[in-house]
């Protein structure tokens, strides 16, 4: 049983990965970072029942926290930058090279 | 622990003050809470606490020493950078505080969740300081960093919890087999490179360094490379090198040395040119990793690609009007202040590895450590990359004692700037000459428990 839970974790954190190369628009790559933290969390609690173990539950808990604040530092600059490009595509940004 | 609070409440302090005292008394808190933390470094006992989780040995002891001597290095000479441009908040001092604080609590440890929380407190801070100056160029280092480290935070946890499943144990040490860990092994350690900026995962180092403010980028070269070998070498020798992540990691430190010093020999700007001078010395450090007794010399490394790094980045954030520093600001330094131009000197031959500087020191404690390890073909290599390096710190120390300056005038250096400046080419130049000095500092013991 367990293993298909881990298999989806797995497909789950693959898709993540996916739309972080793919995907042009810097909210939809922020989200699929978000899918891949989900999967691990995903994996982590079937582990810990899977070792009855308490400590993993706790962690998964402690890390959505993490994710969380994670979402309000990036969020907080993906609006600094609309504000003064009108424009959320990674592509525009080209500033930088060499 | 009481360096832990310090700087905690320090950070916490600044945060709060900054509501209502001007950003001139924040400034001054940070900085005398960073000193603090400094001085009493040293002092602090080996100790654990919290049933383990928290670990200040040795190690710990010398790689928070490194990063809070940065911090301490980007607040003094930032201050004059932020008010040219335009930015002088105090978010500035209060940010680099509390990443200070999460670089600590990285360092001090050898359990995968509190690396990884500490890490996270590290960066978080430092995505908000990349996009600091918020023009263009800077929010475009900012999104990159934010989004790459996102991208690494992800992978180590997926390989934490991978850890977690084949052994049992977020505790560092712990024995297991078989392909989950592996796969777990590849994925810590790939989380890792991307915060130490090893190549394959160092492309966003360049845009990065080059777009935030010249004090940030000082801070991210020197100050977060510290806490991410800090971790490195922990998850490296608390997983074997004997399978996966010793392949793994020679992989790594070919391509390191061999695109990082081939790429920054085509820059034509100062801080981009340095980037990928720092992603070369990280494959440097990580050549430390595969001998018997690697703490000394990653710990001496950092100390003295801090001390060099720092020096070069602080005399470019002296010269930086806030548009980077293309070869054209650099051209002439040395008709404009003679004073900087002789440290950008003194810190780029360490940077090289010339003998009777600092540098010299890392590179042979590293490379030592490599052939004690059996590794004399990967050694062979990045000896021969080095030399490649020569080249390009030549290039930029031309730019600046042989040609004539495009810009008139002189430079103000604020006096407190100038005394950090001075003190860290004094080290770059009495470390080199007595390495002994500091060295039974850093020569500690092992590094997972």
């Amino acid at each position: 049983m367990n293993t298909y839970y881990l298999l989806i974790s797995a497909a789950l954190f693959a898709l993540g990965a996916y739309g972080v190369l793919a995907r042009r628009s810097a909210i939809l790559v922020f989200m699929s970072v978000e899918l891949m933290l989900n999967a691990a969390n995903l994996a982590l609690v079937v582990f810990a029942r899977e070792q009855g173990s308490p400590a993993g539950q706790a962690v998964a808990l402690l890390l959505i926290a993490l994710a969380a604040a994670e979402v309000a530092v990036g969020l907080a600059l993906v609006v600094a930058i609309y504000r003064t490009r009108e424009s959320t595509l990674v592509d525009d940004l080209a500033e930088l090279k060499g | 622990m009481s360096v832990l609070w310090i700087l905690f409440l320090t950070g916490l302090l600044a945060a709060l003050a900054g509501l209502w005292w001007p950003e001139r008394a924040v400034r001054n808190l940070v900085r005398a809470g960073l000193l603090l933390a400094l001085v009493w470094l040293p002092f602090v006992p080996e100790q654990s606490g919290f049933g383990g989780l928290f670990l200040m040995d040795g190690f710990a002891r010398a790689l928070t020493l490194v990063g809070v001597l940065a911090a301490l290095l980007a607040s003094l000479v930032g201050s004059g950078y932020l008010e040219r441009t335009g930015m002088g908040a105090f978010e500035y001092h209060a940010l680099l505080a509390f990443s200070t604080f999460g670089l600590a609590v990285m360092a001090s440890s050898a359990n995968l969740v509190v690396i990884l929380v500490g890490l996270e407190l590290l960066s978080l801070p430092l995505y908000a300081l990349a996009a600091l100056r918020y023009d263009p160029a800077s929010e475009e280092a900012g999104l990159k960093y934010f989004l790459l480290g996102a991208v690494a935070a992800a992978v180590f946890f997926y390989g934490l919890v991978l850890h977690f499943g084949a052994t049992g144990s977020f505790a560092l040490g712990a024995v297991g087999k078989g392909p989950l860990f592996a796969v777990a092994v590849a994925l810590l350690l790939a989380g890792l490179f991307f915060k130490a900026a090893l190549t394959p995962f160092s492309w966003w180092a360049p845009d990065v360094y080059q777009g935030a403010p010249t004090p940030v980028t000082l801070f991210m070269a020197t100050g977060v490379k510290a806490a991410a070998f800090a971790a490195l070498a922990r998850v490296a020798v608390g997983v074997g090198m004997g399978g996966i992540g010793g392949a793994f990691l020679a992989l790594a430190v070919l391509l390191t040395v061999f695109f990082g010093n081939l790429a920054a020999l085509a820059q034509g700007e100062a801080k981009r040119l340095l980037a990928y001078s720092s992603v070369a010395h990280a494959g440097y450090i990580a050549l430390a990793l595969f001998g018997p007794d690697p703490a000394p010399a990653v710990g001496y490394y950092l100390l003295a690609y801090a001390l060099s790094t720092g020096l070069a980045f602080a005399v470019l954030a002296q010269v930086d009007g806030g548009r980077g520093v293309p070869f054209g600001e650099v051209r002439g330094l040395v008709r404009r202040s003679p004073m900087l131009a002789g440290m950008l000197l003194l810190a780029l031959f360490s940077l090289a590895g010339l003998p009777p500087l600092v540098g010299f020191w890392g590179k042979y404690l590293a490379f030592v450590q490599a052939a004690r390890g059996g590794q004399y073909g990967l050694l062979a290599f990045a000896l021969l990359t080095a030399v490649v390096a020569a080249y390009y710190y030549l290039r930029l120390l031309a730019q600046a004692f042989f040609l004539e300056p495009e810009a008139k005038g002189g430079l103000e250096v604020r006096p407190l700037a100038a005394l950090a400046l001075g003190l860290v080419a004094f080290l770059v130049v009495a470390l080199g000459v007595f390495p002994g000095a500091v060295y039974g500092f850093f020569n500690v013991g092992g590094v997972v428990p």
